[in-house]
């Protein structure tokens, strides 16, 4: 027990230092952690599962929990997070950058709080069921989500000026860049699942090198180059929240984060963007603090759907990870995944006000627009050193499709047509046709 | 860089002061955006290129490791387990290549294709088949199928020659020998064909000397026929058992191979 605790806290501590680093995501170091654990076992040791599993919810719950450091005061949020960078920036250009964070880190607690006391206890009971009922129906619901992705993309031109060709081009550039970004993502989608570039040994990695160009490079580059000068800072003890915003932000972000869990290829960033409409909150607090309950229910909660007895579900990238290593079988396993995802809940959120404060301290230190180009080199280097040369083509490929939306103004979510589409069309039965028709099964 | 300076001076004013000699006619910013989405899109192009151009690695069983989760690849074999087909529609098959033993698993586009063809694999067979690894840890290694297209199945060989020892006369064949493996030689003159759904046998009928007999088989021999059944008017070899169902004698064919066109009848 003292050796799976140590592990929840190393796990933590490393997620701490990793969240820090903008546009790293916790799924690329997991990648490299699992190498490392392959390599051991081939090399004839093996580590203990009470170690690693501890290690690595700690990694993916500290992560999802202090990733808000950098995407409120480095403006570089990962996929599921792409939503609170527009408020929890307003909060930093006026010197509440900390308070910012903070709040969206209160909803990143409630989130743990809803993992652990109302999802844990009932979720063997009610998952497999929910799962049964709802499982011939995956295909068309996520047909639904994308037609819902596009269609709430809206024109941000074409408002003034005499009626035209001009007008009616200025007015579909965003919307049509918005479509052709979903629809380059998902063609790269299709030749990374049909026909993988990337060398067959590394082959469980071979989206991270698409995920890091589609969405952590646009960003860190945009970070580089801009020229905004963040204001002096505000520390303070108390939060402009009260209970009713809190549970008004646990009941949004949760049905969010929980659908974005349960349905395939569903991330953090749409599950909150749907629950955003559903729930209908126009405070920016409660938005801010759903993004966060539905962040950490999204990421932490797919890991702990593998592990939930009579469901064992395989969601999101940290289970696919772990699943190459270790398969739970017992309720202990769930035992040991639940008080994991607790204590390291605890302890990130513990860790978060002096985080914040540190990384306001490293601003004035350090230019962020050098820590961006730091994070940008390891990211690089990551990409390299797990999928090599082949992987930072398909990165570099993949960030010239990142980079349309930050152009032209269009939503980042699109670029999650890498997934969506090509996904989709396999649950729906057209997937071989359509790869067929693209060459790819030659 | 091209693209970074686009984002940077996407804020210019009009009563921005101008650097350096003013030139006629301005570049729009818009027109650099453009370029760099195509250079997006010929870099997916390329990659595209990259990819369909590459062979698709042909690895042993043996070779997989948990790293190789989700990989596309090749793999030939032996099947040793019939394709067996679900309720659900798809399907599932091993193959063994001397260094282990892989499930392979296709769904329900790849079942119908590979049922339509009659190229389901059956033990023996030896294939090609290409598809993605799905890895665990403690569960079987599998293999899942891509498309139909994608298999290439050498059917196994069987004896095409009938065993002469139990060649009788069709006339002769009655309830006596029930329960006896025999070869027979007839013309064939009628095929009857069970309906959709149907647990009922294929029923070719050989007619020799003036007698009539019925040889009956399921829908593994059809398929071993690889769905072909002779035209009547044939010359058929048959080998099987002799049964008798309702007072009538037939002759039950349990292995493709033992079903022959010898020659024409007419």
């Amino acid at each position: 027990m003292i050796l799976a605790a140590a592990a929840v806290l190393a796990g933590t501590v490393l997620a701490c230092f990793l969240a820090i680093l903008p546009g790293l995501h916790i799924y690329n170091v997991m990648g490299l952690a699992a190498l490392f654990l392959y390599s051991l076992h081939g090399g004839g040791l093996a580590a203990m599962p009470e170690v690693t599993i501890p290690f690595m919810i700690g990694l993916v719950t500290g992560w999802s929990i202090l990733n808000t450091i950098p995407s409120v005061l480095l403006g570089a949020p990962d996929e599921s997070a792409i939503f609170t960078v527009l408020p929890g920036q307003k909060y930093l250009m006026i010197g509440r950058g900390y308070e910012g964070a903070m709040m969206i880190g209160a909803g990143s607690l409630i989130g743990v709080f809803l993992l652990v006391f109302l999802i844990g206890p009932f979720a063997p009971k009610y998952l497999p069921v929910i799962r049964y009922v709802l499982n011939p129906h995956m295909h068309w619901i996520l047909w639904v989500i994308i037609t819902f992705i596009l269609m709430t993309e809206w024109p941000k031109g074409g408002n003034r000026g005499p009626a035209g060709w001009s007008k009616f081009f200025d007015a579909w550039s965003t919307l049509g860049a918005g479509l052709l970004t979903f629809f380059l993502s998902g063609l790269l989608g299709f030749l990374l699942l049909y026909r993988a570039p990337v060398d067959i040994h590394n082959a469980f990695q071979n989206i991270m090198p698409a995920f890091v160009g589609l969405f952590a490079i646009p960003w860190c580059l945009l970070n580089a180059v801009s020229g905004t000068e963040v204001p002096e800072q505000y520390v303070c003890d108390t939060l402009n929240i009260n209970g009713d915003l809190l549970l008004r932000s646990g009941i949004a972000g949760g049905i969010g984060g929980g659908f974005a869990a349960f349905f395939p290829v569903v991330t953090g960033g749409i599950g909150g963007l749907l629950a955003g409409h559903a729930t209908a909150q126009r405070d920016e607090r409660v938005f801010m603090m759903s993004q966060g309950v539905s962040k950490v229910v999204y990421y932490t909660g797919a890991l702990l759907l593998f592990f939930i007895p009579g469901l064992f579900f395989t969601r999101g990238g940290g289970a696919w990870i772990i699943k190459g290593f270790y398969t739970p079988h017992t309720w202990g396993d769930y035992y040991l995944a639940l008080g994991s995802i607790a204590l390291s809940g605890a302890v990130s959120f513990l860790l978060m006000s002096p985080l914040t404060k540190w990384t306001l301290k490293l601003m004035n230190v350090v230019d962020y627009r050098h820590i961006s180009i730091f994070s940008l080199g390891i990211i690089i280097a990551l990409v390299f050193v797990i999928t090599g040369w082949v992987g930072l083509f398909i990165m570099t490929v993949a960030t010239g499709i990142g980079l349309l939306p930050v152009l032209f103004g269009s939503r980042r979510l699109n670029c999650l047509g890498v997934l969506l589409l090509p996904i989709a069309c396999n649950m729906s039965g057209v997937g071989e046709p359509v790869a067929a028709f693209l060459g790819l099964l030659k | 860089m091209i693209l970074l300076f686009v984002v940077l001076s996407s804020n210019n004013r009009k009563d921005y002061p101008v650097y350096g000699p003013q030139v006629k006619r301005p570049l729009r910013v818009r027109v650099l955006q453009y370029a760099s989405l195509v250079l997006g899109v010929a870099g997916l192009v390329l990659l595209y290129l990259f990819s369909v151009n590459r062979d698709i690695p042909l690895i042993r069983v043996s070779d997989v490791t948990p790293t190789m989760n989700f990989a596309t690849v090749r793999m030939a074999g032996e099947v040793t387990r019939d394709a067996y087909v679900f309720q659900s529609g798809g399907l599932v098959f091993d193959i063994k290549d001397g260094s282990g033993e892989i499930t392979v698993m296709g769904g329900r586009a790849q079942a119908q294709a590979l049922e339509a063809a009659g190229k389901l694999p059956r033990r023996g067979d030896r294939i090609e088949v290409t598809g993605s690894l799905s890895v665990s840890a403690d569960q079987l290694t599998k293999l899942r199928m891509q498309s139909a297209d994608q298999l290439i199945l050498n059917r196994k060989r069987t004896a095409t020659v009938p065993v002469a020892e139990n060649r009788i006369r069709l006339a002769d064949v009655t309830a006596a020998h029930k329960g006896e493996q025999v070869t027979v030689v007839g013309t064939l003159k009628s095929v009857d064909i069970p309906g959709p759904g149907s647990k009922a046998p294929y029923v070719l009928t050989l007619a020799a000397d003036g007698a009539e007999l019925a040889v009956i088989f399921w829908e593994d021999v059809f398929q071993g026929l690889d769905k072909k059944l002779p035209m009547p008017g044939k010359l058929i070899s048959a080998r099987g058992r002799v049964g008798v169902y309702q007072d009538a004698v037939q002759l039950k064919v349990w292995e493709a191979g033992d079903l022959r066109v010898m020659e024409s009848g007419k």
